[in-house]
């Protein structure tokens, strides 16, 4: 509401008070959501130690998990920064309210710059110059604490022109046929021939791979017709020139491809061809087909297509910034510099927009991943943002590391049960290395991508990686000004939520988007969901006063639609889940361990004999060689020496249960 | 006039560092709930522990 009244407001002219009055609104409503934000940290803690109290866990236990993971210590920094952040979003209001001026004389002297637009003019150049505060890194460190102008100096619009202009460097410029005159609707196939012959330049010095290559092309060919299609329909202007949708095109192909090479260099998320135009742009497109079966009176026409389509390829350039490139500190921000970028280039884009349209881009460039949804009042905005945050359920964001080597799935899983058992992951990223040196079919530059994303894999990668997996887009329907989403369970996600236990999460996932917080409602995927009278279970979203804006169908796997990819990934998954069965004793350490870890009494040198000798007797000579024996002896004789030190004492009884055989070892690459 | 834009890009501002306050919130709420989420479930897989020792020793 207030939101609204301001925008009224700047259009009709504002008082000092209305800015007084709007900033303390603000102010206050930023102390309460920090309270809130607190207070609700420290409420879930207390549900979760009564979560353990069910499931009838001792006092001691509980303590001793919450310890184990300094989750007391971790809450407190969490809720030191919301207080932080609380505190100085609030001064940063107030130091805008302070420079205010009051009195007449101020207003004179304000009136006076007025009289010097220029003087406005260098200000605000100056403003948008600020130098970086810290190196890269520096920044990546202390990026919380940064405003967003200081956050924006790091996005130099020249900077990743450059970078991305020396990175696609052709030695051999691709041929550009002349242009018959200077319409572009005379010479729209010229225009394709110059891009189809730029793509295969790129394809031709190992740019991008012919398959995605092709891609590009094609979805440059689609928005070059969608031009034409616009100038037909009147809704964009008879008069383009060729040489502007040329550049214009130019540039498409040169960020997607650009693009697609950074996205190549991180292990987590694709940012590539297949996430913005195998995802985003295709299901963009299906939505507006359905959205227009429905509403054949206010449809959206090919001016509103190619909007869509320019953000969805400036949406994520972000991404490429020279501080996004490491970390994830920065990130989020992404979007904040993927708008500035397309700003920086209006003066191009204007040749195709208006500037209506290309202030509308800019915007919906910046909001592409928010929630708000409403196919009634803002179809256009709620379309870009429904086919982005779908990306979650299309397998167009599964990281090149794991698509490419499908070996590497095996290593996932791997360091998926090196995390459980407390083991470092360095080996297994030198495997994951390894299998791409070996795997055929890579150009050089796709090779050294890969090996820079295996040194990124952290331990939460499976999490992250196959969590994409969990379902697939199956088809949208507009009811009304209600979408429906079908999202189909993938076959491939059953055997992962089995051994990821994954359960519904990215179900989850996407329902917390869209704010509904199942964990905060004590309520499970499954109890949440509706079943409608064919059996199907939905949800549905009320984005917006009135009807539901979207509605979500969760369908069974579809048994006639197999992917054929699944096959191969099941082998690999049981057969790796085979082998370490065969070979791993994890559950013999932590069962003869259990009792001394969990009671102090049961800390005596009686005990840890005897606990030795079950151990010994239970391992299977299989899964043991004599040298493992040995060494586990000494482990469990050396907690006999900390008997009388606590602290001592649990550091030995974590160095047995870190404990690793020779064999699993080897299968885990653990040196 | 000249305080009228004055005025309007205050406000502008103010909105934008109040865009930037929820952003930030609702990530650090998302951490803090991760943390929580963690808890749970390594108090579960304690459970889960206990349960799987039980039956060891039945067996």
């Amino acid at each position: 509401m207030v939101e609204k009244k301001s925008a009224e407001d700047t259009e009709a002219g504002i008082s000092p008070e209305q800015v007084e009055i709007f900033a303390k609104e603000k102010e206050n409503e930023i102390t309460k959501v920090g309270e809130n934000a607190v207070s609700e940290g420290k409420q879930e803690f207390e549900n979760a130690i009564q979560a353990g109290t069910k499931l009838e866990l001792k006092k001691e236990e509980i303590d001793q998990v919450a310890e184990e993971m300094q989750v007391g210590k971790n809450l407190q920094t969490k809720q030191e920064e919301i207080d932080a952040l609380t505190k100085e979003s609030k001064e940063k209001i107030s130091k805008i309210v302070e420079v205010q001026p009051e009195s007449a004389q101020e207003e004179k002297i304000a009136e006076k710059v007025e009289e010097q637009p220029e003087s406005i003019e260098k200000k605000s150049a100056e403003k948008t110059e600020t130098q970086p505060k810290y190196s890269e890194e520096e920044a990546r460190k202390n990026w919380k604490t940064l405003s967003m102008e200081e956050k924006m100096a790091y996005c130099d619009p020249k900077i990743v022109s450059k970078e991305m202009n020396n990175d696609l460097q052709l030695k051999n410029s691709p041929e550009s046929k002349s242009f018959s005159s200077e319409s572009f609707s005379e010479n729209s196939e010229v225009v394709n021939e110059n891009i189809r012959n730029l793509v295969e330049g790129y394809i031709g010095e190992s740019k991008i791979s012919p398959e995605y290559g092709e891609k590009i092309r094609k979805s440059t060919e689609d928005y070059i017709n969608l031009i034409s299609k616009a100038q037909k329909e009147g809704s964009v202007a008879e008069n383009l020139k060729a040489v502007d949708i040329q550049k214009i095109s130019e540039d498409i192909v040169n960020k997607m491809v650009y693009q697609n090479r950074e996205s190549f260099k991180r292990g987590l998320g694709d940012h590539g061809v297949r996430h913005i135009i195998d995802g985003n742009i295709t299901e963009a497109m299906k939505m507006v087909d359905e959205y227009n079966k429905a509403n054949p009176e206010k449809q959206l026409n090919s001016l509103d297509r190619l909007k869509i389509m320019t953000i969805h390829f400036n949406h994520d350039m972000g991404y490429t910034v020279g501080v996004n490139r490491k970390g994830f500190e920065s990130t989020g921000d992404h979007k904040y510099f993927s708008q500035k970028l397309f700003e920086g280039q209006e003066d191009m884009y204007g040749n195709l927009f208006g500037e209506k349209d290309l202030k509308q881009i800019g915007e919906t460039i910046k909001t592409h991943d928010e929630a708000q949804t409403d196919f009634e009042k803002q179809p256009f905005e709620s379309i870009v943002r429904l086919s982005d945050n779908m990306g979650l359920f299309s397998d167009s964001k599964l990281p090149e590391i794991f698509y490419s080597v499908p070996e590497n799935m095996a290593v996932l899983q791997k360091i998926d049960l090196a995390r459980k058992s407390g083991q470092s992951i360095d080996g297994l990223k030198e495997k994951l290395k390894e299998n791409v040196m070996k795997q055929e079919g890579f150009d050089e530059d796709t090779r050294k991508a890969l090996i820079n994303a295996a040194e990124e894999i952290n331990k939460m990668a499976p999490d992250f990686n196959l969590g994409m997996l969990a379902g697939k887009l199956d088809g949208y329907e507009m009811q009304g000004s209600k979408m429906i989403v079908n999202i189909r369970e993938s076959d491939m996600h059953k055997q992962i939520q089995d051994l990821f236990e994954l359960n519904q999460k990215q179900f989850v996932k996407a329902l917390d988007s869209y704010g509904i917080k199942l964990d905060k409602m004590e309520t499970t995927f499954d109890q949440y969901v509706k079943i409608d009278a064919d059996g199907t279970k939905y949800v549905e979203l009320p984005m917006s006063e009135g009807e539901p804006a979207l509605r979500f169908n969760f369908l069974p796997e579809d048994l006639n639609k197999k992917d054929e990819r699944n096959a191969e990934v099941k082998k690999k998954f049981a057969e790796t889940a085979t082998e370490w069965a065969g070979i791993n004793i994890r559950a013999e350490i932590n069962s003869a361990m259990k009792e001394l870890k969990e009671s102090k009494e049961a800390r005596t040198s009686e005990n840890i004999d005897s606990v030795s000798f079950e151990l010994q007797a239970q391992l299977d000579d299989k899964k043991v060689s004599a040298e493992d024996r040995e060494q586990m002896s000494s482990l469990i004789s050396n907690l006999k020496s900390s008997l009388d030190n606590e602290e001592e004492f649990t550091e030995k009884l974590n160095q047995l249960r870190k404990f690793l055989t020779k064999k699993e070892k080897d299968f885990l690459a653990v040196k | 006039m000249s305080s009228q834009n004055d005025n309007q890009k205050k406000i502008a501002e103010i909105e934008a560092i109040h865009a930037e306050y929820m952003a930030q919130i609702k990530k650090l709420r998302k951490q803090q709930n991760e943390i929580i989420a963690e808890f749970v479930k390594k108090l579960e897989e304690k459970k889960i522990n206990k349960i799987r020792a039980l039956l060891n020793g039945i067996n």
